[in-house]
Parts: C-alpha cells; sequence; structure tokens
C-alpha cells in the first residue's frame, strides 16, 4: 500500500490515528491483490483517497495476475501519457523498425532547397513528433530514410511510429503532408527466438503485469509465489534466483527512453513478502529507480540495521518507507531513529509521520545558506542585452562563421575550457562515456590541466578569423529555445566599467557589459540533423559598444562546457517574498506579452508558430509574433504577409545579419 | 615606455587568476575572516552605481563586510573545488601608460575570470555536492582604482575583485 502514501501532507496524523493506519500498513501488498500468504485478497484500502484521483485498487481486478484487458489499459494509458511506459517492443534486441511513407512534400517551398528539401523535412517531423502539448516528451528520431521519387520511405521505432501517423495531414513548409503506415516492424519482426529474448519477453510481461499506471506503483511483493516465475523454475537454484532481480532492473531500464520517464513513472515499489535477509539481491533497484518516495520492505527476513547498510545514501528522495514484519523491529527498538537519519526526506516510516512538510523544507539543500537561490539577476540597459542574447544563439547554432563577423573584431578574444569531473545531472539524465570530451580537449584552456605558457597562449583565439576557426572546431550544437524553454537558461546581466572604448576617446574604458549564462546544449550529428548528446555550458561575456554593422561588439567570450547538469539548480528556492528585479527569461516568450490570442491558439501552440515562422522567415521572434498577431494567428497568412512585405522590413528584423 | 607582448598578457593573467582562485576559495573554506579583502573597497562611481558588484545566486550584495559577515555567521561548511579556470585580460591598459615601466604595465590591465567547479555543503564526505559556476572581473590592487595598495612591503592581495556572478549550477 505504499503508493497511497503519494500525498503525506493529507496522510498520517501524529496520534492514534496514525497508529492505526501503521498497522493497517501493515500489509504491504494490498494493491496488487496478489495471492500471498493467504492475507492479500481481501482489500484493506482502509483510508479515504488522498487526492481526487480514484484510488486504483478500487478498480483493479482481485485474485492475481491482471487480465489482458487490464494489462492493455495500462499499456494505452502509458501511450497516451507524458510519461510512457513502452508499447512493447516487438523485438526489443534488435530494434525492429516500422516504415512509414511521406507523401505531398515534394510541391512545398523547401522544394527549392538542394535536397529537395528532405532534410528540413525529416527534421521538422523529429521536432513535431517529439512535442506532445509543447512539451517534448521523448525524442523521436527517424533512424532511417530514402526517397522514391515523390515518396519519402521513413524507419522508426515502433512506439515512434504512432506520433507520426497523428501527423498525417499536418501542414509543413506551405502544403499539408500525407504520412501513412506501410505496415508492421518491416524487420526482425519474428517473435522473440532466442532463450535471452524469451526471458526478457517474460520478465517484461511480469513488471507489466505488476505494474499500476495510476499510482506509479510496481509491486514486486512476493515474487517467490508468482506462477509466471514458478513455471520458469526461476528460484528452484541459487544461481538464477540471483540474477533474476537484476535482470528485471534491467527490463524496466530498457522499457523507458529515458531515466527521467522511469523515474517519473514509477514511484512506489513493494519489496514485501520476499524473505529477503539482506538486500543484495535487490540491491540494483537503488541503481534503476533511485529517485523511489515510497518502499515497502515489510515481511521480510531483515534481522538488523546493517542488513540494510547498502541502501544508506541510496533513495535520496524517499519519503514513506515500511519496515514493519522484520525481525529488525524486536531485535534493534532503535532503528527507527537511525532510518530517519539515513533519509533526509523521509515523512513517513510505517506509516507514521516523523518529519512535517516544513521539517523537510528546511533541511533541503541550501535552504539554511544564507544566499537562497534567486531568480536571475539581469539588469539590463534600454534591451541591449536582451537582444544580443537572443541574436547570438540563434546564430551559434546556425551560422558561426556569419556570427565571428557580426559580434567578434580583430581585438575579440575567445576561449573554451572543458571541467571533465563538474558533477552531472542529480537525476542522471545522461551517461558519461569514454572518450566522452575528445572533441574538445583540443584546444580547452583549464589552466588547471594546461599548465605551460604556449598552449595557454595559443588556445585564446583573438579576431574575426581565429575565432570562426575555434567555432568550426566544435561540435554542431542546438540550444533550447529561449522563450519557450526559458526554464533551462539561467542568464544574469549587468553593467560593468572600464570596457575597452574602440573609439580611444575614453582612456580608462566606458561602460559595457558583463554577461553569465549557465544553460545547455544538444550536440547536433552535421549529417543527420540528429541531436546525440546534451551538455551543460556556462558562458561569460563582455560587451562593449561596437563599431561595426551591430551595435555591440564582444570584447571577451570565455565557455566552460562541463556534462550535463540539469537545470533544476536554476529554480528559486522560493518565490514569495522576494523582490525579483527583471528577470528577461520569465517574460522572455514575446507571445505571453500578447495577452490575446483567438479562441482555439493555445499559448504553446502560439508560441510553436512564432517559433516555426522565425525558423522560416529568419525574422526575430519579436517580429513574427508581430506578424502573426496582425494576421490573426493564421501560419500561413503570416507566411504569405512575410512574402509581401519581406522587401521592406528593416534588418533588425532579422535575427541573422545579412552578410 | 614599455609595451606588454601578447605572451606577457597571457603570463601575467594566467599567474593571477591561478593564485587568486587558489587564495580566493581556500578563504571562503577556511579563513572567512579575510574574505572582504578579496573585494574592492566600496566605492560609488560617477553614475551613482556602487563597486564591488557582488551577485550571489542571483542577490545583489553591495558591500564586502557584508558579504563576509554572513559567511561567517551564516554559512555552514563549505568546500569549494575550482575544477576549470580560465582568464582573459578585459582591459590591456586601464591608465595612460606613458613612460612606465614594465612591471607597471603589468599591473594596468583588467581581467576576466571563469571557474567551474563542485563545493561539498554542510557536511565534509556525505554532504550534498553542488557545482557551480563563478565568474570574476579582477583589477589591480591600486589607489588609481580605488583600491588600498598592496603596502609598502607588497604584502596586501596583488588583485581585487570588481565584479563577481557566482551561481550554483547543478
Amino acid at each position: 500500500m505504499v503508493a497511497r502514501h503519494n500525498t503525506p501532507r493529507t496522510a498520517a496524523p501524529r496520534g492514534p490515528a496514525a497508529t492505526r493506519r501503521g498497522r493497517a500498513d501493515r500489509d504491504g501488498d494490498v494493491v496488487m491483490g496478489m495471492p500471498i500468504k493467504g492475507r492479500a485478497a481481501v482489500s484493506k484500502s482502509t483510508g479515504p483517497p488522498t487526492g481526487p484521483r480514484r484510488d486504483a485498487t478500487l478498480r483493479t481486478p482481485r485474485g492475481g495476475i491482471l487480465s489482458a484487458t487490464a494489462q492493455r489499459e495500462i499499456l494505452r494509458k502509458a501511450g497516451t501519457s507524458d510519461m510512457t511506459m513502452k508499447e512493447a517492443r516487438t523485438s526489443a534486441a534488435k530494434g525492429g523498425l516500422v516504415e512509414l511513407k511521406v507523401t505531398g512534400w515534394n510541391k512545398s517551398k523547401a522544394s527549392g532547397d538542394a535536397d529537395g528539401g528532405v532534410s528540413s523535412l525529416i527534421k521538422w517531423l523529429e521536432k513535431k513528433g517529439s512535442t506532445k502539448l509543447g512539451s517534448r516528451v521523448r525524442s523521436l528520431k527517424i533512424r532511417k530514410s530514402r526517397t522514391e521519387g515523390s515518396d519519402l520511405l521513413i524507419k522508426v521505432a515502433p512506439e515512434d511510429a504512432g506520433a507520426l501517423v497523428r501527423m498525417n495531414n499536418y501542414g509543413w513548409a506551405g502544403i499539408n503532408i500525407t504520412i501513412e503506415l506501410m505496415g508492421g516492424p518491416v524487420q526482425d519482426s519474428a517473435a522473440p527466438c532466442s532463450e535471452a529474448e524469451k526471458t526478457k519477453a517474460m520478465l517484461r510481461s511480469v513488471l507489466e503485469r505488476r505494474y499500476d499506471f495510476e499510482t506509479k506503483f510496481l509491486n514486486l511483493s512476493g515474487l517467490g509465489a508468482d506462477e509466471e516465475l514458478k513455471k520458469q523454475h526461476i528460484f528452484d537454484s541459487k544461481s538464477t534466483a540471483g540474477k533474476f532481480f537484476p535482470a528485471m532492473m534491467r527490463v524496466l531500464e530498457l522499457s523507458f527512453d529515458k531515466p527521467e520517464e522511469r523515474h517519473a513513472a514509477v514511484t512506489s515499489v513493494s519489496l514485501a513478502n520476499n524473505d529477503l535477509e539482506d538486500l543484495s539481491v535487490v540491491s540494483t533497484l537503488s541503481l534503476t529507480l533511485p529517485k523511489l518516495q515510497n518502499l515497502d520492505l515489510s515481511n521480510n527476513k531483515l534481522d538488523k540495521l546493517s542488513t540494510l547498510g547498502i541502501w544508506r545514501k541510496r533513495f535520496f528522495h524517499l519519503q514513506h518507507l515500511i519496515l514493519t514484519g522484520n525481525p529488525l523491529e524486536q531485535n534493534d527498538p532503535n532503528y527507527a531513529q537511525e532510518i530517519v537519519s539515513w533519509y533526509p526526506n523521509l515523512r513517513q516510516l510505517n506509516g507514521i509521520q516523523v518529519r512535517t512538510e516544513d521539517e523537510v523544507a528546511k533541511r533541503t539543500k541550501g535552504a539554511e545558506l544564507p544566499f537562497p537561490i534567486r531568480s536571475a539577476l539581469f539588469q539590463d540597459e534600454g534591451g541591449i542585452a536582451e537582444q544580443f542574447i537572443r541574436t547570438f544563439f540563434m546564430g551559434f547554432d546556425s551560422d558561426r562563421a556569419a556570427l565571428a563577423t557580426h559580434y567578434y573584431d580583430d581585438n575579440s578574444d575567445f576561449s573554451y575550457a572543458v571541467n571533465t569531473q563538474a558533477p552531472s545531472d542529480p537525476a542522471g539524465a545522461e551517461k558519461i562515456e569514454r572518450g566522452e570530451w575528445e572533441g574538445y580537449i583540443k584546444n580547452s584552456r583549464n589552466l588547471k590541466k594546461i599548465t605551460q605558457l604556449p598552449p595557454r597562449q595559443n588556445r585564446l583565439f583573438r579576431g574575426t578569423k581565429a575565432v570562426a576557426d575555434a567555432f568550426a572546431s566544435l561540435p554542431k550544437t542546438k540550444h533550447p529555445d529561449l522563450a519557450s524553454e526559458a526554464r533551462k537558461w539561467m542568464i544574469e546581466a549587468k553593467m560593468v566599467p572600464g570596457v575597452p572604448d574602440p573609439t580611444g576617446q575614453s582612456a580608462s574604458g566606458v561602460d559595457g557589459f558583463k554577461i553569465t549564462i549557465s544553460g545547455e546544449f544538444e550536440e547536433v550529428d552535421t549529417a543527420t540533423g540528429q541531436a546525440k548528446k546534451k551538455r551543460s555550458f556556462d558562458r561569460t561575456f563582455i560587451l562593449g559598444p561596437g563599431t561595426g554593422p551591430a551595435v555591440v561588439r564582444i570584447v571577451n567570450d570565455i565557455l566552460t562546457v562541463r556534462a550535463y547538469g540539469g537545470a533544476q539548480a536554476f529554480e528559486p528556492d522560493n518565490a514569495e517574498g522576494w523582490n525579483m528585479e527583471a528577470a528577461p527569461q520569465q517574460q522572455a516568450a514575446p507571445v505571453e506579452a500578447a495577452g490575446q490570442l483567438p479562441a482555439g491558439i493555445s499559448l504553446e501552440i502560439a508560441e510553436q508558430m512564432v517559433a516555426e515562422l522565425t525558423k522560416q522567415t529568419g525574422m526575430t521572434l519579436q517580429y513574427s509574433k508581430d506578424c502573426l498577431d496582425q494576421v490573426g494567428w493564421n501560419f500561413e497568412a503570416g507566411l504569405e504577409a512575410f512574402a509581401r512585405v519581406k522587401d521592406s522590413l528593416p534588418p533588425t528584423a532579422f535575427m541573422q545579419p545579412t552578410t | 615606455m614599455a609595451t606588454l607582448t601578447e605572451v606577457d598578457y597571457t603570463r601575467v593573467s594566467t599567474d593571477a587568476a591561478e593564485r587568486f582562485v587558489d587564495l580566493y576559495y581556500t578563504a571562503l573554506n577556511g579563513a572567512r575572516n579575510t574574505i572582504s579583502s578579496f573585494y574592492l573597497p566600496t566605492v560609488t562611481q560617477e553614475n551613482g552605481r556602487t563597486l564591488p558588484h557582488i551577485s550571489y545566486n542571483g542577490e545583489h550584495v553591495s558591500d564586502a563586510k557584508s558579504f563576509q559577515e554572513r559567511w561567517e555567521k551564516q554559512m555552514p561548511y563549505t568546500h569549494f573545488e575550482a575544477q576549470s579556470v580560465n582568464v582573459h585580460v578585459m582591459n590591456p591598459c586601464i591608465l595612460p601608460m606613458e613612460g612606465k615601466s614594465k612591471r607597471d604595465a603589468e599591473r594596468n590591465m583588467s581581467l576576466i575570470v571563469q571557474v567551474s567547479g563542485s563545493v561539498r555543503l554542510e557536511e565534509r564526505k556525505a554532504g550534498p555536492l553542488r557545482g557551480f559556476s563563478d565568474s570574476f572581473i579582477l583589477v589591480p590592487n591600486k589607489e588609481e582604482v580605488g583600491g588600498r595598495g598592496t603596502g609598502k612591503q607588497d604584502t596586501g592581495k596583488k588583485w581585487l575583485i570588481q565584479s563577481q556572478t557566482f551561481r550554483f549550477v547543478v
């Protein structure tokens, strides 16, 4: 019953009621209704449902294995939810692909491109297919593509096919395209053949049967009594029993594209009634689901605290732990105190409240620091810094050579350093690989590693040409959209004195800007246009007054690249009570300022339209937004309007300098 | 009149950055009563803005004394590790340099330093580990730029923080 304690604010008050709840919780296996030791068949959902969502126990069929219909139901829901348990792969190992045919695209406005618009179409299909309700839920990849006359044949993983089929008749580059499924998996579609494949399929079916989508609960209680596992004689020999759990965890990992989807999909696990004497067999749970919130270990044979030792310093996010029904309770009367000290976010132990939300909040990282996390300190003047940032990153992703001539001059310095030791995303979204930094190390100017003067000198790039060459040596990038993905950015700016005066009139320098930006980017494969690696960066610019085409020039540009670190650190601790100074990334979305969108056009759609128009026309976001505003948010009309007036638009209407 | 070569600028700036970073984070970890000595004494510019400008996790702290006080009185255990350090010369010549020596020229520039690293908070080894990004504009410690100078024995800090932007980034 761990799952129902998901919302501890309402659950488990102190006092006798809490004790009663604690006893009710002794049965850690109510939800699944697995036939375990004859007790679990009766639902003991004594507490009221904790939220508006209906309690899953009321609807889950009793008596063991879910019916086939229920399984399909779970899969169907998983497929439509933000967080997906993958639609079962027909052949997970070889990744059988599904072929789709795209037609109608060759008459588009992009047909003038060198490849007839194929590459931009593929890029658009991937982007659009990855987007649902404005948020990227998974990154859809087109694995293979070829053209046959007017047909574009693409191959994608089976779980991506649905999203693409739904895009049939969508408008792209001025025309509507047709997308049809060419039939099921086209290769390796045969039923699992090898023993390993069969085992995988079996484990997957066990997991799916024991997973409840509504409560995000994975019930692994009473595995020894599981009929399907018994049939496989898994627990008959010690060696298979030991391998079984890690294998199941591996299959669970394979079921999700990304770790964060897995963490979001499974927040509660029960390992009750498994005769566990220690945690060695199940230890991999903490690696597969490190962000678990609720864990039930009741009715095992854990006899002292040390048997839990390997999960100390694991499960940082654990909110509720159940240990009732273990010998430990009698053997070590003070175990509760110890356990509470292990898990800083624990609110309940055995259904009894051990910390209030306030107490947890006070303990959380940084909350006690005298420098709480606030929103960005962005002290702009006349929108100069903001305009620079918008233009810069658009240019860095699309045309670095033009960017170098636009913002850098003969006295501009650029260098970058790689921090290979940086802490990575606490959510563990990206894996570190061998040779991870190969493409960067050659010119990295990390003074901690580069100790000799000549390489320090050589790795400083001065002047437009040197900067452009250095840029060209870096992997192609894609930064998140500044408007629609503002939370992935931390952008701060302030005026600083003493910046060199390019006119030489003021010997002691003039006022300029210091801009510091932390964020992330994806490395893009130049051949396929596919994103392949996510990284984080910190970048410091010194801007001075410009003498060339731009209002400003870059005096200094220092970049640090490091392992992907997520964006959690940018979230303010407590938005209330702080006097926020101008924070452009919160206001950045030009659409939000519009205020009046026609019915049927949501903010997300509007933002996508603005981004798309900017992409297709090269206009700034602001101009794109104004343009769409004028034509009543009709995208096609916006493109037509642009075509009519584009020759009369000022240069400032465009993201890129026209060089 | 002495002019510096590009290699001179690189030598001076990288030496200064390394030394500064070592001393500064050591002070944050264990010599907090010296923190304010790393900063320019507070001055008000003609435009009304004050220096040094410290931006710490989004908060503008305008004088080094109160910054130090918070570190001394409220900050739990910290262990900063600078994992990556880089520096550029921001302004190679902040004051007219007619007829000055090379040694003077080496102390007539401003620097921009970027640091990326990790910090262990609250508790040695077991405390939460965060990633940080820190960037500084350093100016020579001279009376002309508002500093008090390095003293007769040249014992004071050679470079002072005029501007800083610190953020937890992981």
